[in-house]
């Protein structure tokens, strides 16, 4: 399920997208994400009201009413301003855990393939044990380990990815190493890590930004995922899915409340995706090339 | 091949092993204890330390998780401490509804994704082919409880014609039963669609550029009866291990989906006792799920093995 | 967005024609059937439960979701209280008080339980002893002034006191004087046995409970003789399930259903029943060791009617300020001359800036995985904070909050809200070193409490638990809202239902069709 968060990585399909105008989905998601980032960003300067200061008087009103363009919430919170606050965890959880998993599966990854046979046995088995668990019943247990907010649930996504990530960087970087020109900074007397870092990590690159924007987006879905079962963020931090727990608990008073964070997270995670693709495309000719 | 064997079943004590020390220290490290729970808001810290004592969760660690894994092993899956239930019973009773769901939910999202995905690899650049892609793009985005709630929102709430949730048990009435399931297999179903389109159109797009299907075309089948009788025979390989990889994953959006549709299944069951701090129930159900999903893939492998003799080879 | 709505609604119907044939095939239009509940016919009835107790040990436990459904219906106490006050046999046949209120002697009916052995004295002095080590503080407080339970002989047994005590004959209607076969300790989580109209054929945890009639119950057979209690979590869904005709009863409806409620007007197509017992008050608790003119600051940014004005249901909660259900005699309205520290917010801001309260960092504990219990503090954090309070929200689920609160000693939080059962015995404070959350430790208190429990009439108790009552309010350590009520919604059809007698207890023996 994608909201396991394990991205279709091996299903991209270029012979589509080479008919379509070249880049039309790194375009398309550069524009969705960055209009999130910017909300988020804006988010810091300017928001319509308070997203968590209750209004009573003005609960629940319709989407269009003056002052809140897609209306209240049960205690008269702005939608608006709770979406873009919403905009700014997603995007804070996300990038986090996909930033701290693409950090220690690098570490892993690049341990692993270079530090010999029986560092990379360790790390890649215990990888697949990792994998193996179904994450999402993990996570539900490491929620109430760790407790709620928005650290914690980096944490968790952490603990959760960084598997993946190692195993990607980790073939990545074996495919490195097998080339000519790394055996000849080894016997131009080269010590490992300067051949990691210098000739192993540049090459390797475009697999870390793809693999990082694609889990960015699994992040964001799994955020939500763990925010709308309780076990995620709790106010004064806001987030879509904590939104959409809420909303669930008003639908026989008010349905419109459960659709606009919905809206919000396909957004953002369709943006991020055609992003990762797009950016594939770009960083990875040789994939594009194998699979063309 | 043996040896092959031999490494896999390693891995498999290896990976239960790892995975049993980690969800006992987890739930440990939860804090808060299954007596507080019971006792309420007025009890004393005398009775509840006394009530923990009775349930032995004052022993060391380690002769706790001893005593659970020694009772695991045994068969003895260990008892609710609220009501003295045994996991086992527990756990099958919930089965009830968890396997009908997820496996409903798998065999749904097959029967979109394989045709759909079959013809959107056959009709590639096509607009056709361009709306399938994105429509399957956005269903990866679509989070799998929004999906349930836009579900409900429609048949439950405004057009009333299948529950919004709660669950009739299969004894009490079986179309009942089957109303409360509709909905919930139904988004697990599209949602898993969007996922399996993507794979099934990249497995058939590889099959469609191997020799064999020149073949079959030089020796006069049209490209469809080619793609039917020889590809997909052919794609079914990746497919078994995309659904291994699946099942795990699926299992994640069963979690969420019986939360919104207030299915009392496996999933709820666990969300229930790690707030009540049910450690035993906790820890026996997550091994049992987590036992199940590297059993899969480890016959998924096995049978990768048997079927590929590449892989026998290089591995 | 409503008006928008339907055209997408027409088209979706059309569009969904043949899904609708697949719905009629699986029963979906019954929802348009108006006719009478086709349990009625068969004697049966099906009702909603909101939450699954886990366990049924009511020695253990005391959580609504079993007291609702085991006390009275399958387990009796010895006696009830009416509520004009009378008192009814229950599994003592009779009984008498001696003059001094320190000797009761029960005679024991001559019944069976509901597996067909017969309930003796020895049963009863089990039961009694059994609810006496309750770690449910609640239940074991009825025997305080308890020096001795004997069997006289085979159906009587004789209570001895050290003083006089309203709580002891107030418990032997209530939970702790609940009857139960020694036999059936082993079972008593999931399938537990007594005397009652009813027994419990099955308890399914998440599921449903199964009730039917008992065979060998005393009294006169109840009405309807299978009855099932379904659990529905989700709150929509329940609802749903009663205007589809699929069960015939919520006795229980939580306070975040109400304004659904009459947004749909079921309370004109159903009956709809409130009752002030099975209410809860929701109060804030304001940790004893804070300054008290702190304390009567934070007491004063707290908006009562905002936070009832929330659930869109007026008519379901009262304001108040006394810590009490508006059926106990000790209640009273919020009003002028009954709160001590009223909403005020202008005058808490200048306090906190005039006495420097805002460097005092405060921690206001949330319950997580309880959305009635977030909520008040999504309305009263924010307004903490506006009148220039240094507070930070911990929001923590219920096994932690158990431990950091209720556990703790000292406890470990500034402010909290709660909402439960309206006996201000539950403060006392016996030993002050042993004080935790729920011991309001005041002599003054402790002694009008004491009084009350020794109190010779109905009059004297009454105004004892009032000086109480009083007491608690105007020391801002207990900060009563809102006193929410029972509410019920019944099928047109499903007539009878009565007020419960035993703490919460729903009497399934009194609805007929």
């Amino acid at each position: 399920m994608n909201n396991s968060a394990i991205p279709a990585v091996q299903a991209a399909d270029p012979p589509t997208r080479r008919r379509l105008p070249r880049n039309a989905s790194l375009i398309i998601g550069l524009v969705l994400t960055g209009i999130f980032l910017l909300v988020a960003l804006a988010s810091f300067f300017y928001l319509p009201s308070n997203p968590n200061v209750p209004d009573i008087r003005h609960r629940l009103l319709p989407a269009g009413a003056p002052g809140h363009w897609l209306g209240t919430d049960v205690l008269g919170r702005d939608i608006v301003a709770q979406l873009m606050v919403g905009a700014r965890t997603s995007i804070l959880v996300g990038a986090g855990g996909a930033t701290l998993s693409l950090l220690f599966g690098t570490i892993t990854g690049l341990a692993a393939a270079a530090a010999g046979k029986l560092t990379d046995e360790t790390i890649s088995r215990g990888a697949d044990i990792m994998l193996s668990i179904p994450g999402m019943v993990t996570a539900l247990v490491l929620a109430a380990t760790l407790g709620s907010g928005a650290l914690t649930t980096i944490l968790a996504l952490t603990a959760f990815f960084t598997p993946s990530f190692t195993r990607v960087i980790r073939s990545a970087a074996m495919g490195v190493l097998q080339e000519d020109f790394i055996t000849a900074a080894r016997l131009y007397g080269r010590g490992r890590i300067f051949v990691l870092a210098r000739h192993v990590l540049p090459n390797i690159a475009g697999v870390m930004i793809v693999q990082f924007t694609l889990y960015f987006a699994a992040g964001i879905l799994t955020e939500a995922g763990l925010s709308y079962l309780g076990v995620g963020v709790h106010r004064p931090s806001i987030s879509w899915g904590m939104m959409l727990n809420e909303a669930q608990q008003q639908v026989g008073v008010s349905s419109p409340l459960a659709i606009w964070p919905g809206f919000a997270i396909v957004l953002l995670v369709l943006g991020l995706n055609l992003l990762g693709d797009g950016l594939r495309d770009v960083l990875d000719p040789k994939l594009s090339r194998r699979r063309g | 091949m043996t040896i092959y064997v031999l490494r896999k079943l390693a891995f498999f004590v290896g990976a239960v092993f790892v995975a049993s020390v980690a969800i006992f220290l987890l739930i440990r490290g939860a804090g808060g204890n299954v007596a507080a729970v019971v006792l309420g808001k007025s009890a004393t810290p005398e009775a509840i330390n006394a009530l923990a004592h009775v349930y032995g969760l004052d022993r060391p660690l380690p002769v706790q998780y001893a005593d659970w894994i020694s009772n695991m092993l045994r068969g003895d899956f260990g008892r609710s401490f609220r009501t003295n239930e045994s996991v086992a019973d527990l756990v099958t009773a919930r089965l009830s509804i968890s396997i009908p769901l997820s496996l409903s939910g798998l065999i749904l999202g097959l029967l979109i994704a394989i045709p759909v995905g079959t013809y959107a690899a056959r009709n590639v650049g096509t607009p056709s082919g361009a709306v399938l892609a994105l429509v399957s793009q956005v269903g990866v985005a679509v989070p799998v409880f929004w999906a349930g709630i836009l579900l409900s929102l429609l048949f439950g709430v405004r057009l009333g014609w299948l529950p919004t949730g709660g669950w009739t048990p299969w004894s009490q009435s079986v179309t009942e039963a089957l109303r409360s399931l509709v909905l919930p297999v139904l988004s697990l179903g599209l949602i898993m669609a969007a996922t399996l389109i993507r794979y099934v159109r990249s497995a058939v797009l590889d099959v469609m550029n191997q020799d064999y299907l020149r073949t079959a075309l030089a020796v006069g089948m049209t490209r469809t009866q080619a793609l039917l009788h020889v590809g997909l025979r052919n794609a079914a390989l990746p497919l078994v291990t995309i659904i291994g990889l699946q099942i795990a994953e699926l299992i994640g959006g069963t979690v969420i989906i019986e939360t919104v549709f207030s299915l009392p299944g496996l999933s709820r069951m666990i969300l229930a006792n790690v707030a009540a701090r049910e450690v035993i129930v906790v820890q026996s159900t997550v091994m049992i799920i987590i036992v199940f999903v590297i059993t899969v893939n480890l016959l998924v492998d096995l049978l990768y093995g048997v079927l590929d003799p590449r892989v026998r080879a290089t591995r | 967005m409503q008006s928008r709505m339907r055209p997408i609604h027409r088209r979706i119907v059309r569009l969904m024609a043949a899904a609708a044939i697949v719905a009629t095939a699986l029963g979906g239009l019954d929802s348009l059937a108006q006719a009478a509940s086709p349990r009625a016919a068969e004697n049966k009835m099906i009702l909603v439960a909101r939450q699954d107790p886990g366990t049924l040990d009511f020695v253990k436990s005391n959580l609504t979701a079993m007291r609702l459904w085991i006390p009275a219906n399958v387990v009796e106490p010895l006696v009830y209280f009416n509520k004009d006050g009378s008192v009814e046999p229950g599994v003592a046949e009779s009984w008498t008080i001696s003059d001094d209120k320190l000797t009761y002697v029960f005679k024991i009916r001559e019944t069976t339980f509901s597996d067909g052995t017969p309930v003796t004295a020895d049963d009863v002095v089990y039961s009694l002893k059994t609810m006496q080590g309750s770690p449910v503080v609640d239940y074991a407080a009825a025997y305080e002034a308890v020096k001795s339970i004997e069997k006289v002989d085979d159906h009587t047994v004789k209570v001895t006191l050290s003083r006089p005590s309203q709580n002891f004959w107030q418990g032997m209607g209530s939970i702790s004087g609940l009857v139960q076969p020694q036999a059936n300790a082993a079972n008593i989580a999931t399938k537990p046995i007594g005397t009652g109209p009813y027994k419990l054929v099955n308890y399914t945890t998440n599921s449903a409970f199964e009730f039917t009639a008992n065979p060998t119950y005393w009294g006169a057979k109840p009405a309807i003789k299978d009855v099932t209690v379904r659990i529905i979590t989700d709150g929509t869904a329940g609802l749903n399930a009663l205007e589809a005709s699929e069960v015939d009863a919520l006795p229980v409806i939580t306070i975040d259903l109400w304004e659904q409620l009459g947004k749909r007007e079921l309370d004109k197509k159903y009956s709809l029943v409130t009752y002030p017992q099975v209410g809860e008050p929701t109060y804030a608790v304001l940790n004893q060791k804070l300054d008290k003119g702190l304390r009567e600051t934070i007491a004063r940014t707290f908006d009562r009617q905002s936070y009832n004005d929330a659930f869109g249901a007026a008519w379901g909660a009262e304001n108040t300020c006394t810590f009490a259900l508006p059926n106990q005699v000790w209640y009273e309205k919020e009003s002028p001359e009954s709160c001590p520290f009223p909403y005020d917010m202008e005058g808490a801001t200048k306090t906190i800036a005039e006495k420097g309260y805002g460097s005092t960092p405060l921690e206001y504990a949330s319950l997580s995985d309880v959305p009635d219990l977030s909520l008040p503090a999504d309305i009263m954090v924010p307004s903490l904070q506006a009148a220039g309070l240094n507070v930070t929200r911990n929001a923590i689920d219920l096994a932690r909050y158990s431990q950091l609160i209720f556990q703790g000693r000292p406890p470990q939080f500034d402010i909290t809200v709660m909402s439960g059962d309206a006996n201000p015995v539950q403060w006392a404070c016996p030993d002050p070193s042993k004080a935790g959350w729920s011991t309001y430790c005041s002599a003054e208190y402790t002694k009008a409490l004491a009084d009350a429990d020794v109190a010779l009439t109905d009059q004297d108790y009454a105004a004892k638990m009032k000086q109480a009552a009083d007491i608690l309010r105007k020391d801002a350590v207990i900060i009563p809202l809102i006193a929410k009520k029972g509410v019920g919604l019944f099928d047109k059809d499903l007539k009878g239902f009565q007020e419960p007698r035993v703490a919460v207890a729903i009497e399934l023996a009194k609805l007929h069709w």
